[in-house]
């Protein structure tokens, strides 16, 4: 069973159609076997969903998603987690023991990993991390 | 009152910045040097749907969700090239998902000592402007053709009843009108949009082999013919056929088609096995084929036959009112093939594009676009992006044409000669009458008299 993450510096991605790279997990008996990285060319935003499921994807975790990928995601039968923030390996042990969500709220509380409101925590994002 | 006690009274009396910021229209929002957010006024927590308590001290790619926040941040660019952003079109996710278009400005922030402490953005919610752009544009829009002159909506408002009806269409125009797409659109709009819609051109093919790329061959029908090959209208079997300049074709294969109107019916050359088509047909010409039937360069019976729909489309000339809209249509274009941001062409470029003839009609337009394209660094086309023919369009034949139309070359030129001196002093009219040596007032007065808006 394929599962597909949006990556953004070791995170989940804040919005998966804006997207290149993808980590792809293999889970198998509640563990995950095998990780690929999957680099997504151009496409069209609504074509990303028909992509994946090519590639036997049938789990995707995301964060931010525009609602009418979602329709296509889930009518292509693709099961879409989504709302999700945190960092890739705990969202994904989240998801493997069960806990994982949909978060359609958006809710900050609910966060996976290392929260960024933690004193002392200087991850900033782009090329050099923080300006 | 000392400077001391002024000082301190201006200090209470001063409205705090938030509350400022409250009050303004644009969404506005501040983030320290993490990127978390440090300031969110009630504008962006009404667009982002968001509350000021749930963004502040979130990183704001996780608040805005943009298509360029992973790629190129506008605040982070702003930040290394030491450059303001302004008015940058982009797309968030508000809370409940949904995308929403919006236009950004991106500064840094310093402080006194000039280091970087954070950034600032305002955006300004789009939605109203986006949704209003494609009303109308939906009413001006078949396909991928565009316009609003009065002839060619009447051409959309018959177009879906003729795609359903399937009859034969003749669609006369000159070169570059569109009468390919209007061929497509009609297709498109057709039962038949999901079999193929195929297209011939009859002038591009010296008549024998015009003939064998209709109706096919078969094996040893002449010398080259190795094996079968299918005909064009074998291949359009269930489908749509456009024939572009069907007057260039010669008589012998004219009849040929006339049978397919009719019978439904062809022989591939060098065989006399019968082949039975269902074909919707399409032709265009930019010849006037009652003229080739009358010097018997054209079958009557075949002209009857194609001229059950009969469409003209006009040329550019005649929907002159197209150009500001066929103009824009093209910048999205080509914006979209080049990842250019091109937003407009500037007013004398404007003007010198709607005064240009077009001997090749809304293609030239298209290649002048184009061609603007190359050479346009920033987000507007100046008249020294133009290819030559347009600027060079000259004076003598300008003034000729409107001297023609009632207007005396001497107010051609003192409109020609103001539009000139705005440009040149980038239309501050301050600076503009001071060349000239008029007042203000009556700058103003003869820019009203020419119909020169400034914009």
């Amino acid at each position: 069973m394929k599962l597909a993450v949006p990556v953004f510096n070791g995170y989940v991605s804040p919005r998966v159609d804006c997207t290149r790279t993808f980590t792809v997990l293999d889970i198998s008996d509640g563990e995950d076997v095998k990780r690929d990285e999957l680099f997504v060319p151009p496409l069209h935003p609504l074509q990303l969903a028909g992509y994946l499921k090519s590639r036997d994807v049938h789990t995707v975790i995301c964060g931010g998603i525009p609602f009418p990928l979602l329709q296509v995601m889930q009518q292509h039968g693709i099961k879409v987690i989504y709302g999700i923030i945190g960092e890739l390996d705990e969202v994904v042990d989240a998801f493997i023991e069960g806990k994982l969500r949909v978060n359609s709220n958006f809710c900050f509380e609910r966060r996976y990993g290392r929260g960024h409101r933690h004193r002392g925590c200087q991850r900033g994002f782009g090329r050099k991390g923080g300006m | 009152m000392s400077g001391e006690e002024k000082d301190k009274q201006s200090q209470e009396e001063r409205i705090p910045i938030e509350t400022i910021c409250d009050c303004i229209a644009d969404g506005v929002f501040t983030v320290d040097r993490e990127w978390r957010i440090t300031s969110f006024n009630k504008t962006a927590e009404e667009v982002t749907g968001f509350s000021r308590e749930e963004a502040i001290g979130e990183h704001c790619y996780n608040i805005f969700r943009s298509n360029i926040c992973q790629d190129s941040c506008a605040l982070n660019e702003s930040i290394e090239s030491g450059r303001n952003i302004t008015n940058l079109r982009v797309t968030i996710l508000n809370k409940k998902n949904r995308e929403i278009p919006i236009s950004i400005s991106a500064a840094m922030l310093t402080d006194k000592d000039g280091n970087v402490v954070g950034g600032v953005e305002t955006f300004r919610d789009l939605t109203v402007e986006t949704s209003l752009k494609k009303e109308i544009s939906g009413k001006y829009r078949l396909g991928d053709i565009v316009s609003k002159n009065k002839r060619m909506q009447e051409i959309f408002a018959i177009i879906p009843d003729v795609a359903e009806s399937s009859s034969t269409v003749l669609i006369q125009g000159t070169t570059g009108t569109g009468k390919e797409m209007l061929a497509s659109a009609i297709h498109q709009l057709s039962p038949r949009r999901d079999k193929p819609l195929v297209k011939v051109n009859c002038s591009a093919l010296p008549d024998t082999l015009l003939e064998s790329e209709l109706f096919g061959y078969v094996r040893g029908a002449f010398t080259d013919a190795v094996k079968d090959k299918p005909g064009r209208f074998s291949i359009a079997d269930g489908g749509t056929m456009f024939l572009d300049e069907v007057g260039d074709m010669s008589p012998h294969v004219q009849v040929k088609l006339l049978r397919v109107l009719q019978d439904r019916k062809f022989e591939p050359l060098g065989s006399n096995e019968t082949i039975s088509v269902d074909i919707r047909i399409i032709a265009a010409t930019n010849r006037d084929l009652k003229e080739l039937m009358a010097g018997g360069k054209f079958r009557e019976d075949l002209y009857y036959r194609l001229n059950v729909v009969h469409i003209e489309l006009p040329s550019l000339s005649e929907r002159y009112e197209d150009i500001p809209l066929l103009i824009e249509h093209f910048i999205d274009k080509y914006n979209a093939l080049t990842g250019k941001s091109v937003q407009r062409v500037s007013p004398v470029t404007l003007d010198l594009l709607m005064r240009y003839q077009y001997p090749g009609n809304i293609r030239e337009l298209e290649h002048i676009i184009e061609h603007a394209f190359i050479l346009c660094r920033n987000d507007t086309i100046l008249p020294d992006h133009l290819p030559g023919q347009v600027v060079d369009y000259s004076a003598e034949e300008r003034q000729s044409a409107l001297s023609k139309a009632g207007e005396s070359p001497l107010v051609v030129s003192e409109k020609q000669a103001l539009i000139a001196v705005l440009e040149r002093n980038s239309w501050n009219r301050q600076a503009a009458s001071k060349e000239l040596g008029i007042s203000r007032a009556t700058l103003w007065r003869k820019m009203k008299k020419h119909g020169i808006t400034g914009l």
